[in-house]
């Protein structure tokens, strides 16, 4: 599988590999919308219960570790932005970059896996985790124990995409560099491509919620 | 390494400098007093950001048709779960908004 | 009906012979018959749970077995039946293997893709299969908070880990359905001369992509709360169980039409093959499964009326609950019209069809009862919704999904099933489900609450008609198993289209080669396309 210079055709069931890449990126999207759903729920939970506490949630909010969620957010936009040049570059037909390109993508995932892991633990030494031995603060310490079970759980299940994502650039990365993507079969960096903003646009929606949250009190 | 520029690449750089403000406004106004428009401003920087990702990094507009379709359907899914339950919750008062219980 | 034919050469089901071959094939319609082989499994099993609660329900004092165990017996039969057999069964069986074929395509849009949905079908099946058999959990299928989540004495997260795996099989499913609909039609295959059972399935594929999701993160904070011993639905933090019961339905509602609708899909091909006619109405049956698809997501709260949702959530829901009800009278009052003047044929499919329009419409109706806010306050959690959703559960689902089996086991196995043997099971079926269900309208309506091992002595004749009832439809669902068996020994060959029915799968070998077709149809004629009865019977068709 590793030259592409053989002739490539598609699966037997499309008839040319432009309907076989429309395809793939109409499921993609599909996808996506089923994801949308999948934290939809969280989301409603949260908003609910924020409406219900506000200064229990705004309290929790200040307790979060501000620089690093600002610094993951900027890692994660620039990370897009090297997906987006790596669709372009699949385009164009240059593997080498194509494959740096991923691989700078797959960097800055990591960096912001390590930034995360850096905060849950700074979050447990402040006994922030919730089951484990969460201390909440006066008279609304409940209300704080329900946005970090939500922080936790929104937090995490977005890593877990993240991580999903991650393994997905780096296996690409490898290929790439093996030549196994051109102009005629790039359609898979670009559903990836799509994936990876997808978990982006997910924590540009975190970001305000988690670390925004009573900060001007 | 030789690094080609083309139009695609010119417009993901400037959405990749709008986000990076966008980042900035909405980290600054987080500090700025805004009562109750507090969260639906950073909703909306939020709204915004993802517009421009959706548009240039995603080629929402310049793909294929069933990806509109499927990117609002998501979203208004997203407002029939939020409002039919806040339909709920607006009209009643007790848990969770009942005083004394957090 | 052509002459019997020898079986053709090379079929799908020739294409190579090892395990292996069946284990990692992409070819749908092989794993259409790997879903068929687990589902019927867990029909069984969650029949025979079914059977357990029956037998106890003889008697008032309950005896035969514990109120724990009832609870457990209750909460198998539930989620195996809904999880495990309802919601995949039409689609991954049949809409598997025909729809493709119905499209003119040669495998859905993502081969690789329905073998993993069947692969996390039967892992999630074991998982929670294994937590049954450890002991099971007595929450009910509909695992209410906190009791789930803080004091059931239950493999709650082993089984809540089975469904999250199995939820996503069927939006992996749903998507494949989808986008095949959207990408894979034969040329001159327009929406308006598909099948009805494709706009079913369509249907159908959207609510499993966009409510399941909502299941899994539902089932995902239950888990959390129950290892984690803190959550968002717990009162003690100021957390609403109502909240869990609100996401909870959010998914189950619709997913009542994801049961529902691919029957109704079915019934619409059985009503024009077996009257020889059009549907009528065709478009107004069309866009009423995208409708029920739709407005199905907005009527979650009649689930809880009763539970501490506001009065006026739950006005609004009562009023969106009636208006679901539309859409569904309409492809009822289609079918009806199709049958008029039309060439009945009294085929064993065609039993099941009317079975369904009839046992559905009863069951739609007593919905409505129950959508009305002062009935249901009286009703819920009594036998009468257990008879409404049976009614159209079994009495509609069950019976379509037999119809189609029958229908297409011709064209799946290349065989014709013994048709006295089937109309037979199919009229003992019927006999057996009224008697089992109808009584259970009557004795919820006396007040018989639901869910409980014992009941006071004044409701046992109806328990006893009921169990005598669910003893005939045992050993009705048993009988297909021998002769459906019987005829894939002995069965007569069948032709490429034996019931001589409309539809592009009727147009290849029975059974079908692996690449469904020799040459990609094209199609000119629009859908159910009859020729008009004769005026004499002994006038030759046109067409």
């Amino acid at each position: 599988m590793a030259d592409a210079s053989v002739t490539l055709r598609p699966e037997p069931q499309f008839g040319d590999l432009g309907q076989q890449r429309a395809t793939a990126l109409s499921g993609m999207w599909l996808f996506l919308a089923t994801e949308v759903l999948f934290f939809s729920g969280m989301l409603t939970a949260y908003f609910l219960y924020r409406a219900a506490n506000p200064e229990g949630f705004a309290e929790a909010g200040r307790d979060t570790e501000l620089w690093i969620g600002a610094v993951n957010t900027a890692v994660l936009l620039t990370s897009s932005e090297f997906m987006a040049i790596a669709v372009n570059r699949v385009e164009h037909c240059h593997p080498r970059l194509l494959a740096r390109m991923l691989g700078a993508t797959a960097a800055l995932g990591l960096v912001f896996m390590g930034l995360k892991a850096l905060e849950y633990w700074l979050d447990y030494r402040h006994h922030l985790v919730p089951g484990l031995d969460f201390v909440g603060k006066g008279a609304h310490a409940h209300a704080q124990e329900l946005f970090w079970i939500l922080y936790f759980c929104l937090t995490g299940v977005h890593a877990l995409h993240l991580t999903v994502g991650i393994t997905l650039v780096l296996i690409f990365a490898v290929k790439a560099r093996r030549g196994v993507f051109s102009r005629s079969y790039g359609a898979p960096i670009e559903v990836l491509g799509l994936y990876w903003h997808f978990v982006d646009i997910v924590w540009v929606f975190l970001y305000p919620l988690i670390y925004l949250t009573g900060r001007s009190s | 390494m030789r690094f080609p520029i083309n139009n695609e690449i010119v417009r993901t750089g400037w959405a990749w400098l709008a986000l990076m403000l966008l980042l900035g406004a909405t980290t600054g106004l987080a500090f700025v007093p805004l009562g109750r428009m507090q969260l639906a401003t950073a909703l909306l920087v939020s709204a915004a950001k993802s517009a421009i990702v959706l548009a240039v990094f995603m080629r929402l507009w310049r793909g294929p048709d069933l990806g509109r379709l499927f990117a609002a359907v998501g979203i208004g899914w997203f407002a029939i779960m939020l409002i039919l339950t806040w339909a709920d919750y607006l009209t009643r008062s007790g848990p969770p908004f009942a005083a004394g219980m957090s | 009906m052509s002459d019997a034919t020898a079986a053709p050469e090379r079929s799908y089901l020739t294409e190579g012979l090892t395990i292996r071959s069946w284990l990692l094939t992409r070819d749908h319609k092989r794993i259409a018959l790997l879903y068929f082989a687990t589902i019927t499994l867990f029909f069984f099993i969650g029949g025979a749970a079914a059977t357990l609660i029956r037998l106890n329900l003889v008697d008032p004092a309950g005896s035969l077995v514990s109120a724990d165990t009832y609870n457990r017996l209750f909460t198998m039969h539930g989620v195996v039946m809904v999880w495990f057999f309802l919601i995949p069964s039409i689609p991954t069986t049949l809409g598997n293997f025909v729809l493709p074929l119905m499209l003119g395509a040669r495998d859905l849009a993502f081969p690789r893709l329905n073998l993993l949905s069947w692969y996390l079908f039967i892992i999630g099946g074991a998982v929670t299969l294994y937590a049954l058999a450890a002991g099971g959990l007595d929450t009910g299928w509909t695992f209410y908070t906190p009791f789930s989540t803080l004091y059931s004495n239950g493999h709650v997260v082993l089984a809540v880990a089975g469904i999250f795996l199995t939820g996503f099989s069927s939006i992996l499913t749903g998507l494949n359905f989808i986008i095949t609909i959207h990408t894979l039609r034969a040329p001159g295959m327009g929406w308006y001369r598909l099948p009805l059972f494709v706009w079913s399935l369509y249907a159908t594929s959207a609510i499993l992509v966009l409510a399941t999701p909502v299941l899994a993160i539902t089932l995902f904070l239950l888990a959390f709360e129950r290892l984690v011993h803190v959550g968002i639905f717990d009162p003690k933090l100021g957390g609403d169980p109502l909240l869990f019961q609100h996401l909870f339905w959010f998914y189950s509602h619709p997913a009542v039409y994801i049961m529902i609708l691919p029957g109704m899909g079915v019934v619409s091909e059985l009503i024009a093959a077996f009257s020889k006619k059009p549907v009528f109405g065709y478009k107004f049956v069309a866009w009423s499964s995208m409708a029920i698809a739709a407005v199905g997501f907005l009527v979650w709260g009649h689930h809880m009326f009763v539970a501490g949702e506001s009065v006026y959530a739950a006005l609004v829901f009562s009023l969106l609950s009636f208006l679901v009800a539309v859409p569904s009278a309409i492809k009822v009052f289609n079918w009806t019209a199709t049958l008029h003047k039309g060439s009945i044929a009294w085929d064993a499919p065609m039993l099941y069809a009317l079975a369904f329009i009839g046992l559905f419409a009863m069951g739609g109706v007593t919905g409505l009862f129950l959508a009305a806010l002062a009935i249901d306050v009286e009703v819920t959690d009594t036998y009468f919704v257990v008879a409404h959703f049976h009614y159209i559960m079994v009495g509609g689902m069950v019976a379509a999904y037999f119809g189609g089996l029958h229908y297409w086991w011709p064209k799946i196995t290349g065989r014709l099933y013994p048709e006295y043997w089937a109309r037979a099971a199919a009229i003992l079926i019927f006999l057996g489900f009224n008697l089992t269900f109808f009584p259970q309208y009557v004795v919820g309506w006396l007040g018989m609450p639901r869910r409980y091992h014992a009941y006071p002595p004044e409701f046992q004749v109806w328990n006893v008609l009921s169990s005598a009832g669910a003893s005939i439809l045992a050993l009705a669902y048993l009988m297909p198993i021998f002769y459906l068996g019987w005829s894939l020994l002995r069965g007569p060959r069948a032709g490429a289209n034996p019931w001589g029915a409309t539809g592009l799968e009727w147009q290849t070998s029975s059974p079908p080669p692996a690449e469904n077709f020799a040459t990609t149809p094209t199609v000119t004629r629009p859908p159910y396309d009859y020729p008009e009865p004769a005026a004499e019977p002994a006038a030759l068709p046109r067409g």
